[in-house]
């Protein structure tokens, strides 16, 4: 996996236990637009790194044809989605 | 290294000082790797936190281990350390995000022990009495954890005291748990710097006792004292004769005594209240030094009114642009806080202190202040302070809960003076170094 660190645009639910799922997100590349949709949540954590929380999410999705695994962040406090490493 | 054989009495206190490894630095590091908008660690490649060089704040504020191999030092201007290293790459500072960790690490330091205090924005000194047994596992377990969970590194000092262990923190390497009792001192304090004497020879290269600057430095030369060693040894009340109080305390540090209390707050009884900021260009006439002058003076009136203090004499200080300081002082005829009165005050200062050159820095300071429980009221104009108190009270009010510049006096208007101005331009509670431990 590289570090990308690209803006996504996602579609989540959020569990009444608080959990959050990402389902799948939308990624702009230069001049299209391509919809991911995450087969597998491999593992979520909570990162606090000098006190910024952020989850992180270990997933897998087919992307043309292949299975790839990525990392996928969510910043609590901006509320924004970032491809994080693919 | 692991303690083995020392032993504590049973009044003696143990204290943990904390102090983040370039702290400005590592944590900007940390948020570009987070967000991944850097995909190198900063911190193995030559690179500095500056401010803006435009608005000539240009001077460095933190620098990477790499970054001081070349000579670079925090203080130093940027364009100095560009001419030391070419490749040099400049971040500039986010003091919300440094106030954020700086909490992070405050946080998880409180699960360890109630007694903390903030020294600054980057250390803490930490009660351990209670893990006396086994500090040296415990001061590990922590420093790992902050590397581990907040990915920034540490040293951490232990001691007796505040003193021993602040000047333990400071040894090399870096990201080390370091300890400095007092049967410890001879040895570590002449041998911790690259394994030379140097360190012990000239008292003071880079402060390595705590208190004592270039002008002490000098007096203490004056005396025939060129060693920590030799200090402690010396007739206190010689030092006192040449030094004053100030004799007294670098006497006790040299000995490594120091009995201060862990404090909870770093604010003892405030002495002044000042702020003052470096302008974008020089200024030439008076109008503009006064509009600077008035919106440091709001920031710093409305620090004297949270503090519950009045003050009675204010001084201006000015750094001209050939870098020559000077200040003024006005007493003013009664102790006020009061943002209108205390600009008059500061207007006449200025008015009598100018000498008419370039001015570069401006400040404020406040002094001789005394508490606002109550305060004698001038006989004429008894309704006018009144009305002035509740318009100071309201503003204030308002800019703490909409932002400092959501009520602006319009004389600021597209005047490209900032309304407000000084500190460190963070709106949070920002935690200050003082140099009482």
């Amino acid at each position: 996996m590289k570090v990308v660190s690209k803006k996504i645009d996602m579609i989540a639910y959020f569990k009444k236990d608080g959990k959050i799922n990402p389902i799948k997100f939308r990624i702009e590349e230069e001049d299209k637009c391509q919809v991911i949709k995450i087969e597998k949540i491999i593992s979520t954590d909570l990162e606090k790194l000098c006190g910024n929380k952020m989850w992180v999410f270990t997933c897998s999705a087919v992307v043309n044809g292949v299975e790839k695994v990525f990392e996928l962040k969510y910043d609590l406090e901006r509320c924004r989605w970032v491809l994080y490493k693919i | 290294m692991f303690g083995v054989g020392v032993v504590f009495s049973n009044d003696e206190r143990l204290i943990f000082h904390i102090d983040v490894n370039s702290a400005y630095l590592s944590w900007t590091a940390v948020k570009l790797l987070q967000y991944g908008e850097s995909l190198i660690d900063i911190r193995e490649v030559p690179s500095v936190i500056g401010g803006s060089e435009e608005n000539r704040h240009g001077i460095i504020l933190a620098a990477s281990i790499p970054a001081k191999k070349f000579g670079i030092k925090t203080g130093e201007p940027i364009y100095a350390a560009r001419l030391k290293c070419k490749n040099l790459i400049v971040y500039p500072p986010d003091y919300n995000w440094y106030v954020k960790s700086s909490d992070a690490l405050f946080e998880l330091l409180s699960e360890y022990s109630p007694k903390i205090q903030r020294y600054s924005i980057d250390e803490c000194f930490m009660d351990c009495t209670h893990f006396k047994d086994d500090y040296m596992r415990m001061a590990m377990r922590i420093k790992m954890r902050i590397s581990q969970e907040l990915g920034f590194n540490t040293n951490i000092g232990i001691s007796t005291n505040k003193l021993l262990a602040k000047m333990a923190s400071d040894f090399k390497p870096k990201n080390t748990v370091h300890t400095l009792f007092k049967d410890e001192m001879p040895l570590k304090m002449c041998t911790y710097k690259k394994g030379s004497y140097a360190a012990i020879k000239n008292l003071l290269p880079d402060g390595n006792l705590f208190m004592v600057g270039r002008a002490s430095e000098a007096k203490l030369h004056k005396l025939n004292i060129h060693t920590i060693g030799e200090l402690a040894k010396f007739d206190v009340n010689l030092l006192i004769s040449k030094l004053d109080s100030h004799g007294k305390l670098i006497y006790e540090y040299a000995n490594g005594r120091d009995n201060s209390e862990i404090r909870k707050s770093n604010y003892l009884e405030v002495k002044g209240i000042g702020n003052s900021t470096t302008i974008a260009y020089d200024i030439e006439n008076r109008e503009e030094a006064l509009k600077v002058l008035l919106s440091l003076t709001e920031s710093v009136s409305m620090r004297l009114r949270e503090n519950n203090s009045l003050c009675g004499l204010v001084v201006v200080s000015i750094k001209t642009n050939e870098f020559t300081y000077y200040s003024h002082q006005k007493p003013l005829n009664n102790f006020t806080d009061s943002t209108n009165i205390i600009f008059e005050g500061i207007k006449e200062a200025f008015k009598e202190g100018w000498r008419g050159e370039k001015i570069r820095q401006l400040g404020v300071r406040l002094t001789k202040l005394c508490a606002n429980s109550y305060c004698q009221a001038t006989l004429f104009d008894l309704e006018n302070t009144e009305k002035q108190r509740k318009l100071d009270k309201t503003l204030d009010a308002l800019r703490n809960k909409y932002g400092k510049e959501c009520v602006i006096r319009s004389t600021f208007f597209h005047s490209g003076v900032k309304p407000l101005d000084g500190g460190t331009g963070s709106d949070q509670y920002y935690p200050m170094m003082s140099s009482i431990l």
